[in-house]
C-alpha cells in the first residue's frame, strides 16, 4: 500500500516537474487550458490581465480582449492594395479579429513584439507595402533598432505566413517537436527560469481555486489595504493599474522623469527604425504609442512625464506617428478596461478609425 | 532553487517518494544526484569550482589519514591553505585589493588594483568550513577518511544543508549516509511539520517584518526615530524568523528521509547573557570556530603566555580577551568582505569581554540592590539586557556600511513622543506583525514543539499552517537573508 502510494506522487510530481520545466509542454498546456471554460480552464486572462494577478472579486468582469469586437469603421475606400505588416503587443494582435478593419488592406501580417517568433516578410511590389510598428508606453523607453528588427526576415520568394502561429500536428508530428525541444534545449529545459511561474500556472491556475484566490486577495485588501506587488489602485478611479505604470521609482512610470536628452535618444531610434525599414522596401513606416491607462484615467496622480506627446511632437522626428493620446485625452467614455491593462472595445474603436484615417491618406502605387 | 518556492517543493516531493522507492544501496547516489541538480539550479557554473574542491578535500582526507608526525601536520596546513585560498579568490579577494588601493592612495595617487569579476559559488563559506571540519577531525584520529567520494561529496553537497547550513561535523552526517532508514510515518509526520512551520516563520513573519525593515534601511535620512526602533526591533526578529525558518524547512525535510540534521538555534532571544546567546544562536556555527579557532588559539597562548598579571590583569584573562577578540572579528569577516560585519563581530567580542572585565563589580551590584533574590525578575532583566545588545548590534549587521550604521543609531537617538510614523504597512498590519512576534515568543517559552498525537489531529494542524502560509503569507519569492554568507 505504501508502495503504491510513493508511485503515485511520484508519478504525478515527477509529470508536474518534468511539464513545467519545458516551455514547449506548458505553451500547449496553456493554449488549451486558456479556451477551456470548465473549472479545470486557467483564470489568468478571462476576467482582464490586471484581476488575473490580484484576484480582487469587484474587478471580475469578462474581459474584452477574448470576445468579438464590434468594429465600425469609418467609411473606407473600396480598392484594397495594401498589404499592412506590423510588429505590436497585445493591444493589437489580442483585438484584431479581421483584417477588413483596415481601410484599403488586402493583406494583414503581424508578429508578437517580445515572443520567440518570426515574421517573414515577402513584399510585393504590385502593392503599396505598410509596416505599423507599436509599443506601449511603459516600454517606448527601450525601443531600439535591434528589438524591432530581430523578428522580421525578409523573404526573396513567396512563402505561406507563419507569424504569430506555430504549428503542431498530429501524434507522431507532436512526439518528434517535443524530443527535437527537449534536445536542443536541455540545459533550458533541467533549469527553466520560469519554473515557478509554470508550476504555478499547472497547478493552481484553474477557475476552481477562484473563489479562495479573491477570498485572500479580497481579506489582505481589507485588512491590510495591500494588493498583488503587479498592482495598484489609486484613490478615486476603480481602475487597477500596471504597479510599474504608477510608482514613480519604475523607469516604464507615467510618472517617472524623463529628461529631453532621452527624448531626443527615442527619437533618433525611431528615426533610425523609419529609415532602416525604407531602405528594406516599406513604402511607409508608421510608429504607434500606446497610452499607459494612467496616462488617460488619472495624469493629475502625480506628475506627468507627458513621455507620448513630447516623442510625437517633437520637431525633428521623421516617423509618422499614429496619435491617439490626444484623441484619447479628448473624449468623455471610459476607453480602457477597469480590470485589464489593455483598452475597451471603444478604445480599440478609436484606434482603428484613427489608424484607418492613415492609411486613406496613403496613395495607391502606380505602376 | 529557493526553499520557499514551488520548484522546491515539488522537487522535494519526487526525492522523498523516490527515496523511500528506490533499495536501500541506490538511496545516496540518488541524494547525491538530487543535490547536485539542487546545486547547479541556482547556477550551472558553480558546479566545476565546487567538484574540483571537493576532489582535492578528499585526497587530502585519504593523505593526512596516511601520513604522521610533521608530515601530517604540513599536510593538514596545506589542505586548509587550500580551502583558505578558495575563500580569498571568491569572496575576500575584492575587498583585501579595494582596501589596499584606499590605503596606497593615502601615500601615492590612486591606482587601483585589479578587480575579479567572479561569482561566489553558492554556500561556499558553508561548505567549506565542512571541509576543514572534516581534514581536522581525521588529522586527530578521530574520524577516518571516507573510502567513497560520492559519500563524501553528498556530505558536502546535501541538499537541505548546501544553501545556508547547518554546519555539519563529518562524524555526525557520514554514518547517516550508510544508515537504512525505512519509511518512519511518525517521523515523515515530524519533519513535515517542522517544514510547515519553517515556511510559516519566513513567509508569514520574517518576509512581513522585512517590509518595514527595508523600508527603513532604504533610507535612513528619511526616516523618524520611532520608525527606525519599529524597523530595528522588527530586523531582530525578522533574521531570526528568516534564518531560523530555513533551518526548521532543512531540518524538517532531511527528518522525512531519516537524516537528522544539528539544530542552529536555542530560542536564542531568551539568552540572559551575550555568552547565553552564542550558545543558542547559529549554534552549529559559534561551535565551530569554538572547536576550531577559539580553543586552539587559547591552548596555544596559554602555552606561550607565564601565569602572571600583566597591567594588573591576570594573564588567563589576557588569553580569553585575545582568542575571543580573534574568533568574533572571524566570525564577522565569515559572514561577508565589509567593515560592517567585521565591526558587528569586534561588537560581539567587546560585549563579551566587557561582561568578563566586569563580573565582579556586577555581582556585587546585584547583591546589593538584592535583585538576586527575586530570581524571575533578575532573569527577565538579564533578558531584556542581552535582547538590548544584541538588538543594537544587528544595526551594523544590517546596514550597508559603517556610515550607514551611525545614521540610523544617530536617527534612534532622536526619538520623540511627537514622532509621525509613515510605515510601508498599514497600522492593522503592524499590529499584525507585533501579535506574530508575541505569539512567536510565547510558542517558543511555553510550547517549544507543536505536537499532534493522533494523525488526524496533526493532519489539521498541519492544514491550519498551510492555510495561514498561503492566507498571510508574502509570496515575492524573496531570498533567505543567511543564503548570501
Amino acid at each position: 500500500m505504501k508502495t503504491f502510494w510513493l508511485s503515485v506522487i511520484f508519478i504525478f510530481s515527477s509529470l508536474v516537474f518534468i511539464s513545467s520545466s519545458s516551455d514547449f509542454i506548458t505553451k500547449i498546456i496553456a493554449r488549451y487550458r486558456y479556451k477551456t471554460e470548465n473549472i479545470l480552464g486557467s483564470s489568468k486572462y478571462r476576467y482582464g490581465d490586471m484581476y488575473g494577478l490580484c484576484y480582487l472579486p469587484y474587478a471580475k468582469q469578462a474581459s474584452q480582449r477574448k470576445e468579438k469586437t464590434v468594429i465600425m469603421p469609418n467609411i473606407c475606400p473600396t480598392p484594397r492594395f495594401i498589404n499592412l505588416y506590423s510588429i505590436c503587443d497585445s493591444y493589437l494582435w489580442e483585438y484584431v479579429k479581421s483584417d477588413s478593419v483596415f481601410c484599403g488592406v488586402k493583406k494583414y501580417q503581424f508578429v508578437r513584439y517580445g515572443f520567440n517568433e518570426t515574421m517573414d516578410v515577402d513584399l510585393d511590389s504590385t502593392r503599396t507595402n505598410v509596416l505599423l510598428l507599436e509599443s506601449v508606453e511603459r516600454n517606448v523607453r527601450f525601443v531600439s533598432l535591434e528589438n524591432y528588427t530581430s523578428q522580421v526576415r525578409f523573404l526573396n520568394t513567396s512563402k505561406p505566413n507563419t507569424s504569430g502561429k506555430q504549428e503542431t500536428s498530429g501524434g507522431f508530428a507532436f512526439l518528434l517537436n517535443f524530443l527535437s525541444d527537449q534536445i536542443n534545449n536541455l540545459h533550458d529545459n533541467l533549469f527553466n527560469e520560469k519554473i515557478n511561474q509554470n508550476l504555478e500556472f499547472n497547478l493552481f491556475d484553474y477557475y476552481l481555486f477562484n473563489p479562495v484566490k479573491e477570498l485572500k486577495a479580497q481579506l489582505i485588501y481589507s485588512l491590510f489595504g495591500r494588493l498583488n506587488k503587479d498592482v495598484t489602485m489609486i484613490k478615486g478611479y476603480p481602475n487597477l493599474f500596471f504597479n510599474e505604470t504608477v510608482d514613480p521609482a519604475s523607469q516604464n512610470s507615467s510618472f517617472n522623469c524623463v529628461t529631453d536628452d532621452e527624448i531626443n535618444s527615442i527619437t533618433t531610434g525611431l528615426d533610425t527604425l523609419y529609415k532602416y525599414y525604407r531602405s528594406k522596401g516599406f513604402d511607409e513606416v508608421c510608429f504607434f504609442i500606446a497610452p499607459n491607462p494612467v496616462s488617460i484615467i488619472a495624469p493629475d496622480y502625480l506628475i506627468y512625464n507627458d513621455i507620448v506627446r513630447r516623442i510625437e511632437h517633437h520637431p525633428q522626428l521623421i516617423m509618422p506617428m499614429i496619435d491617439i493620446y490626444d484623441v484619447f485625452d479628448t473624449v468623455k467614455c471610459p476607453v480602457y478596461q477597469v480590470n485589464d491593462s489593455h483598452w475597451n472595445a471603444n478604445g480599440f474603436n478609436l484606434w482603428v478609425n484613427t489608424f484607418n484615417e492613415y492609411l486613406k491618406k496613403i496613395p495607391e502605387k502606380k505602376l | 532553487m529557493i526553499f520557499t518556492s514551488l520548484q522546491f517543493l515539488v522537487f522535494f516531493v519526487i526525492v522523498f517518494s523516490l527515496y523511500y522507492l528506490l533499495p536501500y544501496r541506490m538511496r545516496w547516489p540518488l541524494l547525491l544526484i538530487s543535490s547536485v541538480y539542487f546545486y547547479m539550479a541556482f547556477s550551472f557554473d558553480f558546479i566545476l569550482d565546487t567538484g574540483l574542491l571537493i576532489i582535492i578535500d578528499y585526497f587530502f582526507g585519504k593523505w593526512i589519514a596516511k601520513a604522521s608526525g610533521k608530515k601530517r601536520q604540513h599536510l593538514l596546513i596545506a589542505g586548509i591553505l587550500i580551502n583558505v585560498l578558495f575563500l580569498l579568490i571568491f569572496i575576500y579577494y575584492n575587498f583585501i585589493s579595494q582596501n589596499i588601493g584606499d590605503l596606497l592612495s593615502l601615500f601615492y595617487s590612486h591606482t587601483p588594483l585589479p578587480h575579479l569579476g567572479v561569482l561566489v559559488p553558492v554556500g561556499l563559506s558553508y561548505f567549506t568550513f565542512q571541509s576543514i571540519s572534516y581534514k581536522i577531525e581525521i588529522s586527530r584520529n578521530n574520524i577516518s577518511p571516507e573510502p567513497n567520494i560520492g559519500i563524501y561529496a553528498l556530505y558536502i553537497l546535501y541538499f537541505p544543508k548546501i544553501a545556508s547550513g547547518p554546519i555539519e561535523r563529518p562524524k555526525d552526517l557520514i554514518p547517516q549516509f550508510r544508515v537504512k532508514h525505512d519509511f518512519d510515518f511518525e517521523l515523515m509526520k515530524s519533519g513535515l511539520s517542522q517544514m510547515a512551520f519553517g515556511f510559516f516563520k519566513k513567509l508569514v513573519i520574517a518576509d512581513r517584518l522585512a517590509m518595514v525593515v527595508d523600508s527603513a534601511y532604504k533610507n535612513p535620512q528619511a526616516k523618524n526615530g520611532t520608525e527606525m526602533l519599529i524597523a530595528t526591533i522588527f530586523y531582530s526578529f525578522q533574521i531570526y524568523c528568516d534564518f531560523s525558518g530555513y533551518i526548521d524547512i532543512a531540518l524538517g525535510a532531511s527528518k522525512t528521509l531519516g537524516i537528522r540534521l544539528t539544530d542552529n538555534f536555542n530560542k536564542p532571544y531568551f539568552s540572559t547573557s551575550v555568552a547565553d546567546f552564542w550558545k543558542r544562536w547559529h549554534i552549529t556555527l559559534s561551535f565551530w570556530l569554538r572547536d576550531y579557532i577559539y580553543l586552539p588559539l587559547a591552548y596555544s597562548l596559554s602555552r606561550k603566555l607565564k601565569k602572571e598579571r600583566y597591567l594588573s590583569v591576570r594573564s588567563d584573562k589576557w588569553i580569553y580577551y585575545a582568542a575571543t577578540s580573534v574568533t568574533f572579528l572571524l566570525c564577522g569577516l565569515w559572514h561577508g568582505p565589509a567593515w560592517h560585519y567585521i565591526f558587528w563581530g569586534g561588537l560581539f567580542a567587546l560585549y563579551l569581554c566587557f561582561s568578563i572585565a566586569t563580573s565582579k563589580p556586577r555581582k556585587k551590584f546585584y547583591k546589593k540592590t538584592g535583585i538576586t533574590k527575586y530570581p524571575q525578575i533578575h532573569t527577565f532583566t538579564k533578558t531584556i539586557i542581552t535582547f538590548v545588545l544584541i538588538t543594537f548590534a544587528w544595526i551594523f549587521f544590517r546596514s550597508d556600511s559603517i556610515t550607514q550604521a551611525l545614521l540610523v543609531i544617530k536617527q534612534l537617538a532622536g526619538i520623540s513622543i511627537s514622532d509621525h510614523l509613515q510605515l510601508p504597512i498599514n497600522t492593522i498590519e503592524l499590529l499584525f506583525s507585533v501579535f506574530l512576534i508575541i505569539s512567536l515568543i510565547i510558542k517558543e517559552k511555553y510550547f517549544f514543539v507543536i505536537t499532534a498525537k493522533t494523525t488526524l489531529s496533526w493532519a489539521i494542524t498541519l492544514s491550519l499552517i498551510i492555510l495561514c502560509c498561503y492566507f498571510f503569507g508574502i509570496f515575492n519569492y524573496r531570498q533567505f537573508i543567511y543564503f548570501q554568507f
